[in-house]
């Protein structure tokens, strides 16, 4: 049985640390997909906040998160009480990979389970 | 009263009449994002809990439009400029949301893959960001931590604590690797800072100056000596003024401690 993955985009609202063009030629080609994208402005901010989407989005089924080290979104998926599953959650990292790599990355498969 | 997380604001894609095209959605995305509201492209049906407040920003399609505004929140994009249409969703917001707390984007974020509960952040950390729970270390009081100081990071000695709004690796977030632990900026050895043994260096320290300054009492060496030490804390562990300008006195924490 095949399981829909959950995209999620972070936009790193709150901080200058990732080049703006380059969120938005992600976002431009996030809105050709044909799936749902949930995009937060930061998940740092939800993470803090405890926001209950964090645990919504990121504790049942495959999910693949565009945000930033897949170390930090871990640690702040933990902090808001999800239980981490390697094997589920896929994270592309906007401050180290260029949009277009990001984009033929997450185009690609889906989870499966 | 909802919370910020049940406000859903969906840009409606697909190939319905009232279907957003794609540059329109990235743009629109785009701004909300930069205006702190959550959003989604939608481009399957979706199931609508009762508990959520969903608003449909969608492509002006005349009257097709007009029914699904009967049924729905909706938001028609007629090439309104930004502060309207944010101004349009806030709307739904201020009616329907609990206003939120403001939030500081700067706050440690423990690594308890490499966190060996030394417990060296929470006797280093003066502000109380940190404190224990059934033993194990964890963040209490993020609020309470300084912008842009990442103190606490550089004197961990697992490099297990991140700032991921930091600039330089691996207190970002990226992997730890032994090259980055080489940084001279990472992983500052307390005791190394303060001269050797750090217990030893405090009394001698205190020996000493209880000497010299009952032969010389001097407000204005001391001042200097507090104000090298500083500069040194400074550039070892990336601390900024205005954190150095708000440390609690010495009377303060020995209050605290006496408190405790």
């Amino acid at each position: 049985m095949s399981s829909k993955r959950k995209l999620i985009y972070c936009n790193c609202t709150y901080a200058k640390i990732i080049p703006d063009e380059r969120k938005k030629e992600v976002l431009r080609g996030l809105a050709q997909l044909e799936e749902d994208v949930i995009m937060v402005p930061d998940l740092c901010e939800a993470a803090a906040r405890k926001d209950p989407i964090i645990k919504e989005l990121l504790n049942e089924g495959p999910a693949c998160v565009i945000a930033c080290y897949k170390r930090s979104v871990k640690w702040l998926a933990h902090n808001a009480g999800v239980a981490w599953d390697e094997k589920l959650i896929d994270v592309y990292n906007m401050r180290e990979m260029e949009a277009q790599s990001i984009l033929e990355a997450v185009g690609g498969t889906e989870h499966a389970e | 009263m909802l919370n910020e997380s049940q406000l859903k604001v969906a840009l409606v894609g697909g190939s319905t009449p009232w279907s957003l095209d794609e540059q329109v959605r990235s743009d629109l995305a785009s701004q909300l994002l930069g205006a702190g509201i959550a959003c989604r492209f939608m481009n399957t049906e979706i199931e609508i809990d009762n508990d959520e407040l969903w608003v449909f920003i969608v492509a002006d399609a005349a009257e097709q439009s007009q029914a699904f505004e009967s049924h729905w929140n909706v938001i028609t994009y007629q090439g309104q400029v930004e502060a309207a249409l944010i101004s349009q969703v806030q709307s739904f917001q201020t009616e329907s949301i609990t206003p939120r707390k403001a939030w500081k984007p700067w706050f440690p974020v423990i690594d308890y893959d490499r966190c060996t509960n030394c417990m060296q952040c929470l006797s280093f950390c003066l502000f109380d960001v940190y404190s224990v729970e059934n033993e194990t270390i964890k963040v209490q009081n993020q609020d309470k931590c300084k912008t842009d100081c990442p103190a606490c990071s550089r004197v961990c000695p697992e490099a297990a604590i991140l700032f991921p709004k930091y600039k330089q690796s691996p207190i970002n977030g990226a992997e730890v690797d032994d090259e980055s632990l080489k940084n001279e900026k990472m992983k500052v050895d307390i005791s190394t800072l303060l001269g050797g043994d750090i217990y030893a260096s405090l009394r001698n320290r205190s020996a000493h100056a209880n000497t010299r300054f009952s032969k010389e009492r001097s407000e204005d060496r001391a001042l200097k000596e507090r104000q090298k030490c500083l500069i040194e804390l400074k550039q070892k562990l990336d601390i900024p003024d205005s954190v150095l300008m708000s440390l609690p006195s010495a009377e303060m924490i020995q209050e605290k401690l006496n408190g405790n």
